[in-house]
């Protein structure tokens, strides 16, 4: 079990239920394999600092989770077919980084 | 005064991350525009006066920044 952090630039154009059940697909692929979300965070619609896929704007979520590594190149496979994904970032969160404060 | 030959050392500066006792890092976006240029460049160790351990972390995080659109790689 390690724990991640991955964050999603997601298409502007849905809807909130279209967001929702697009978190919801993800975080099932990690509740499936035994993990655990601990942190969802919305930040909502932000400017890109440059044009991804001719968006200029974007969704950005992040989602803290502790899972087994084996699923992450699943988790990734996933989120690059998924369209209405425009990027991901997905990070391993170090304990011993994390001493700073939640932001 | 200013004689001739005499040179004053700029002060020291602190590492900001060091003196905060914080650790950068990419989602805080508003902290990093301090590290980079108007340009989109980072600055180097000798404009920030960050340590290098933290200045490496910082560079990280910039780079991490720039991957998902937070920051530019170039700004206009």
């Amino acid at each position: 079990m390690r724990s991640y952090e991955v964050m999603l630039a997601i298409n502007p154009q849905l809807e909130d239920k279209e967001l929702d059940s697009l978190l919801d697909k993800l975080k099932k692929l990690i509740t499936n394999a035994k993990g655990e979300i601990t942190k969802t965070n919305k930040w909502g619609k932000r400017m890109l600092a440059y044009e991804i896929k001719d968006f200029t704007e974007a969704i950005y979520v992040v989602l803290n989770f502790n899972v087994d590594e084996k699923i992450i190149s699943e988790f990734e496979r996933v989120m690059k077919l998924e369209e209405r994904v425009i990027r991901y970032l997905l990070t391993l969160q170090d304990k011993e980084k994390i001493q700073n404060k939640d932001s | 005064m200013a004689r001739y030959g005499f040179f004053r050392r700029p002060q020291r500066k602190v590492c900001l991350f060091c003196k905060e006792k914080i650790v950068a890092d990419y989602k805080d976006v508003d902290l990093l525009r301090k590290f980079i240029t108007e340009q989109g460049k980072m600055l180097p160790r000798r404009a920030t006066g960050n340590c290098a351990r933290h200045q490496r972390t910082l560079a990280i995080s910039i780079k991490r920044a720039r991957e998902i659109g937070l920051l530019p790689y170039v700004a206009k």
